[in-house]
C-alpha cells in the first residue's frame, strides 16, 4: 500500500479519482464501504458504474463537455447526487469534485459522503418539529416559548390568534405579543395599567427563568367583552442547553364559574342550614369517621370535633335512647328504610335536649353500605311547646271535667237534698207536735208517710246516679284483651301522653279472649294509665316507667291486667281511700277516676284492686272473666 | 206577737213546700205555699207581717231574681233563702241584697222554724213602726206653718224664750203654740216628740 493510499483510506469521506476519460484510478476504503465494491472490482472501470441511470449514460458526455468548453457544472461547487451501490440500491451523497493536472493529463478527484443517515435524521427532525407544532397548535391554551432573556421565540396558533386580535391593554396573555417581542418587557409596561397580575406574572416568569423556582402558576381575572373571565398562567422551564421557559395561558372561566356556583350554592346551603339551625353529619362507614358540622355538635352541647366516631356519638345520647337509635341505624344500613329518629341528649350543663335526625345510607356497587349522611335539628323547643300545649289541653280537659263534675255534683246534691230537706222538716214538725202533748195522730201519720216516701225518693236518686255512672246498657262481647291494651297504649302514645315514660307491655300470647264491654274496659284502662301518668308527673322524667302486664296469673277463669308505674306508690293509708269517690291527692283531681274505673270493671263481673307498694310505684290489678267458650 | 202573720214558701219541689207548711203550722203560723215566684207576688199582702222562705233554683224566676223584683216593688219582707246546693258567692250576694238568712238544705227543721218566727216578729215590728210613723205624719200635717217653726226649734233644744226671740213673737205665744202642737199630735211631752221627729227625719 502506498503512503498516499494509506492517507486516503483513513479519510472519513469516500475519495475516488478518475482520468479524463472517466476511468477510476483510485478508490479508497470509505468509498468501498459506501458503494459496496472492493477497489479491485472498480479500478480501471468507468465511473458511470457508480451512478444510477440516467447519469451513468450521460457522464462521459459531462466530462467531454467540460474539457471542451471549460465550463464546470459541479467542479469546485459540490452538490447532492445519487450514488449506485453494487447491490443496485441508490443513496444520496454529497459530492465535491476537484481537478488536478499532471502535465497534459487531467485528473478529477471526487470526495463524497453518504448522507442517507443525515437526510433521514433531518427528515425525522422536521417531521417531529411539525408534529410538535401541530400538537402545540391543536392546544386551546395559548402557548409561547421564551428564551433566556424572555424574548418570545415561538408561539402556538392560539397565542397567535389572541395576539392578532390584540387590544391595547395587556390582559395578561398575549395581546400584541408576537415572536420577537420581549414578554418580560410587555409585562413590565403593563404593570399599573389596570392589568391585574402583570407584576406577579413578570416576577414569576423571571423567577423560573433564573431557576429560582421550578415552575410558576398564576390565576388571574380578565374582563373580556364585558365579561369577567378567568385564566391560569403556567410557566415551566424549557430545559436543555438553550434554557428559556414555556408560558401558557389557559381559560379556566368555565371551571371557575362552576367552582363559584358550587361555592355559592354551598355557601347558600350553609347559610340556610345555619339559619334553620340544622346540623349535618357524614359518616364514613369504612373508617368509622363521622364528619359533624359545628351546628350538629352544638345540638349535643359539644364543641366542634374533627375525630368523631360511632362510639363517640352513642356516648352523648341519653342512655335510654341508645338502643332505639342503634336499631334505626341498623335498619337503615340494611337498606330497609331511611334513617329517621328522635333522640334525647344531656348537655354538659345537665339540661336535657331533643334532637331529630334524618339520614340516608349510600351503598357501593356490591351493595355494601359505605357512607351514611344526614341532617339534624333541635327539637327541644318543639317538644316543650308540644308538651305545654298538651298540658294546657289536659288542663282544659280537666277543667271541663271539673266543671261538668261540679254541675253533676250540684245536680245530684239538689236531687238528694230536696227529699232530705222534706224529711228533716216533717220530722221536726212531728217532734214539735209530740212535745206539745196530745198530738193529732192524723197529722203525725201524714208526716211519717211523707218521710218514708221522701227516703225512697232519695234512694231512687242514688240508684239513677249509679246507673248513669255504669252506663245503663252494657252489651258484652268476646274480645282479645291484648289487642285492646295495645290499641289503648298506642292511642295514648299518639296523643303524646306517654312521651316522658318508658312504657313496657308484657302481654301473654296465651291470653284467652274475655267477655266484657270493650268500651268500658278501655275506659277503665285509660283511667288507670292516666292515674299513673299523673302520679309520675311530679318528680319529672327521671327514669319514669310504666308497665302494662296481661296474663292469667290470677283467679281461674279470669284474665288479669296489671298497670304498674314508678311513681310514689300507695301508702297503707291511701290504699284504703284510693277507690273512694272524690278522694284525690292531686290538686286538680276529681277523685272520680279510680272510683269510676272500679265501677266499670265490676260491671263486667271483674275486680279492680290496688297493691300496697309504697316506694315501688303504684300497682293496680283488674280482672275480667274469660269468655265461656274459650274457658271450657 | 201579732195575731195574724203569713209565712210564704216559694219552692218548685212539692215535698219541700208541703213539709215546710207542716212544720210551720205546728207553730201556728199560717203558711202559704207557691211553686213559682209569680204566685207569691199576686198573693202577697203588704199589711200583714210575715216571712218569705225562698228556694234559689227554680224554673222561671229564680230566688235572687224574685228578691230583686221585691226590692223594685218596695216589698219589705224578710227573706230566708233555702238552697239545695249553696255557693259562697251566691250567699254573699243574697245577704248583701238584704236577705235575712241563707240556709242549705237539708235544714234543721227546729232551727228553721225559729228563724222564721224571729223574722215574722221583725216584720211585725217594722209594720207597726211603719203604721205609727204614718199616723204621726198625718198628725203633723195638721200643724200650721208657725207651729212647725216652733216645733223645729223646740226639737233642736231651744228654750221658749229663745224661740220667742228668734221668731220675734212673745213668750206666751210660744207657749200657746206648744200646747197646740201637743194637742194635735197627741204627744204628752216634747222629749217623745223629739224622738218621733227624729225617726221621721231618718
Amino acid at each position: 500500500m502506498t503512503r498516499t493510499k494509506a492517507i486516503l483510506d483513513s479519510a472519513l469521506c469516500g475519495i475516488i479519482t478518475i482520468d479524463q476519460r472517466g476511468t477510476i484510478e483510485s478508490f479508497n476504503l470509505t468509498a468501498e464501504h459506501i458503494f459496496g465494491y472492493t477497489s479491485d472490482e472498480v479500478l480501471g472501470r468507468n465511473i458511470s458504474l457508480l451512478m444510477p441511470s440516467p447519469y451513468s449514460e450521460e457522464h462521459d458526455g459531462y466530462i467531454a463537455a467540460y474539457i471542451q468548453t471549460g465550463q464546470a457544472k459541479i467542479i469546485g461547487k459540490g452538490r447532492q447526487v445519487l450514488g449506485l451501490r453494487k447491490d443496485g440500491t441508490t443513496f444520496p451523497m454529497n459530492l465535491g469534485i476537484s481537478e488536478s493536472r499532471m502535465g497534459s493529463l487531467r485528473f478529477f478527484t471526487a470526495v463524497l459522503t453518504d448522507i442517507t443517515t443525515v437526510k433521514k435524521v433531518l427528515a425525522d427532525l422536521s417531521e417531529s418539529e411539525a408534529f410538535a407544532h401541530a400538537v402545540l397548535n391543536s392546544m386551546s391554551a395559548e402557548i409561547a416559548v421564551l428564551d433566556r432573556e424572555g424574548r418570545i421565540v415561538a408561539v402556538n396558533e392560539a397565542w397567535r390568534r389572541i395576539s392578532e386580535q390584540g387590544e391595547d391593554d395587556w390582559d395578561g396573555h398575549g395581546r400584541n405579543t408576537h415572536v420577537g417581542l420581549n414578554y418580560l418587557q410587555v409585562c413590565r409596561v403593563s404593570v399599573g395599567k389596570n392589568s391585574e397580575g402583570a407584576k406577579e406574572a413578570h416576577d414569576g416568569i423571571l423567577a423560573v427563568l433564573e431557576g429560582r423556582v421550578p415552575s410558576f402558576n398564576l390565576e388571574y381575572p380578565c374582563l373580556i367583552k364585558g365579561k369577567l373571565r378567568w385564566f391560569t398562567m403556567n410557566v415551566t422551564p424549557l430545559g436543555g442547553e438553550r434554557g428559556g421557559v414555556v408560558v401558557s395561558h389557559t381559560d379556566i372561566s368555565e371551571r371557575k364559574w362552576a367552582e363559584d356556583s358550587v361555592r355559592e350554592s354551598e355557601e347558600r346551603l350553609s347559610l340556610v342550614l345555619e339559619a334553620a339551625k340544622i346540623g349535618t353529619w357524614d359518616w364514613d362507614l369504612r373508617t368509622d369517621n363521622i364528619y359533624a358540622s359545628p351546628r350538629f355538635m352544638a345540638l349535643f352541647g359539644l364543641p366542634s370535633c374533627a375525630n368523631w366516631n360511632f362510639e363517640g356519638f352513642m356516648e352523648v345520647l341519653y342512655p335510654e335512647d341508645r338502643e332505639s337509635v342503634s336499631l334505626a341505624i341498623a335498619t337503615a344500613l340494611e337498606g330497609r328504610e331511611d334513617y329517621q329518629v328522635e333522640m334525647r341528649t344531656v348537655w354538659p350543663d345537665g339540661s336535657l335536649h331533643w334532637v331529630a335526625s334524618r339520614g340516608r345510607v349510600y351503598f357501593d356497587a356490591a351493595g355494601q353500605p359505605v357512607r351514611m349522611s344526614g341532617a339534624a335539628l333541635d327539637l327541644t323547643e318543639n317538644k316543650r311547646v308540644e308538651r305545654q300545649l298538651r298540658e294546657r289541653q289536659m288542663e282544659a280537659e280537666n277543667y271541663m271535667r271539673l266543671c261538668v263534675a261540679n254541675q253533676t255534683i250540684a245536680a245530684i246534691a239538689h236531687e238528694l237534698n230536696q227529699p232530705l230537706n222534706a224529711i228533716a222538716s216533717y220530722s221536726a214538725g212531728a217532734v214539735r207536735l209530740i212535745k206539745a202533748g196530745n198530738p193529732p195522730l192524723e197529722k203525725l201519720s201524714k208526716a211519717l208517710e211523707q218521710n218514708a216516701k221522701q227516703a225512697l225518693r232519695a234512694g231512687q236518686v242514688i240508684r239513677e246516679l249509679l246507673d248513669f255512672l255504669r252506663g245503663n246498657e252494657t252489651t258484652k262481647e268476646m274480645f282479645d284483651l291484648n289487642q285492646i291494651i295495645r290499641q289503648t297504649v298506642n292511642q295514648m302514645q299518639k296523643d303524646g301522653l306517654l312521651d316522658q315514660f318508658k312504657t313496657t307491655l308484657e302481654l301473654a300470647d296465651t291470653l284467652p279472649p274475655v267477655q266484657a264491654n270493650r268500651i268500658q274496659v278501655e275506659k277503665a284502662l285509660v283511667n288507670l294509665l292516666r292515674n299513673s301518668i299523673e302520679a309520675m308527673s311530679g318528680p319529672g322524667l327521671e327514669n319514669a316507667r310504666l308497665w302494662v302486664i296481661a296474663g292469667t296469673a290470677g283467679q281461674d277463669g279470669f284474665a288479669q291486667v296489671t298497670v304498674r308505674d314508678s311513681g310514689p306508690g300507695l301508702t297503707e293509708e291511701s290504699i284504703k281511700l284510693v277507690f273512694d269517690p272524690f278522694y284525690t291527692t292531686k290538686p286538680r283531681g276529681l277523685g272520680m277516676g279510680l272510683a269510676i274505673s272500679r265501677a266499670l270493671i265490676e260491671a263486667q263481673g271483674g275486680e279492680l284492686w290496688a297493691e300496697q307498694s309504697e316506694g315501688n310505684g303504684a300497682v293496680f290489678h283488674f280482672s275480667l272473666p274469660v269468655a265461656l267458650e274459650s274457658a271450657s | 206577737m201579732t195575731d195574724k202573720a203569713f209565712v210564704y214558701v216559694v219552692d218548685d219541689d212539692e215535698a219541700v213546700r208541703e213539709s215546710l207548711a207542716f212544720l210551720f203550722e205546728t207553730a201556728g203560723l199560717a203558711t202559704l205555699t207557691f211553686s213559682a215566684a209569680e204566685g207569691f207576688l199576686q198573693a202577697y199582702q203588704a199589711d200583714v207581717p210575715g216571712c218569705l222562705v225562698l228556694d234559689v233554683r227554680m224554673p222561671g224566676m229564680t230566688g235572687p231574681e224574685l228578691q230583686a223584683e221585691m226590692a223594685r216593688l218596695g216589698i219589705d219582707l224578710p227573706i230566708i233563702f233555702l238552697t239545695a246546693h249553696g255557693s259562697i258567692p251566691l250567699t254573699v250576694k243574697a245577704i248583701q241584697a238584704g236577705a235575712v238568712d241563707f240556709l242549705t238544705k237539708p235544714v234543721d227543721g227546729q232551727m228553721l222554724l225559729e228563724r222564721v218566727q224571729a223574722s215574722v216578729l221583725l216584720s211585725a215590728e217594722k209594720l207597726q213602726r211603719g203604721r205609727e210613723s204614718l199616723a204621726l205624719r198625718n198628725r203633723m200635717a195638721t200643724l200650721t206653718e208657725r207651729e212647725r217653726e216652733v216645733l223645729m226649734l223646740a226639737v233642736e233644744g231651744h228654750s221658749n224664750k229663745e224661740i220667742a226671740r228668734r221668731l220675734g213673737i212673745s213668750f206666751r205665744t210660744v207657749e200657746h203654740h206648744r200646747s197646740h202642737i201637743m194637742l194635735k199630735t197627741g204627744v204628752c211631752n216634747l222629749l217623745k216628740l223629739a224622738r218621733l221627729f227624729g225617726e221621721r227625719r231618718e
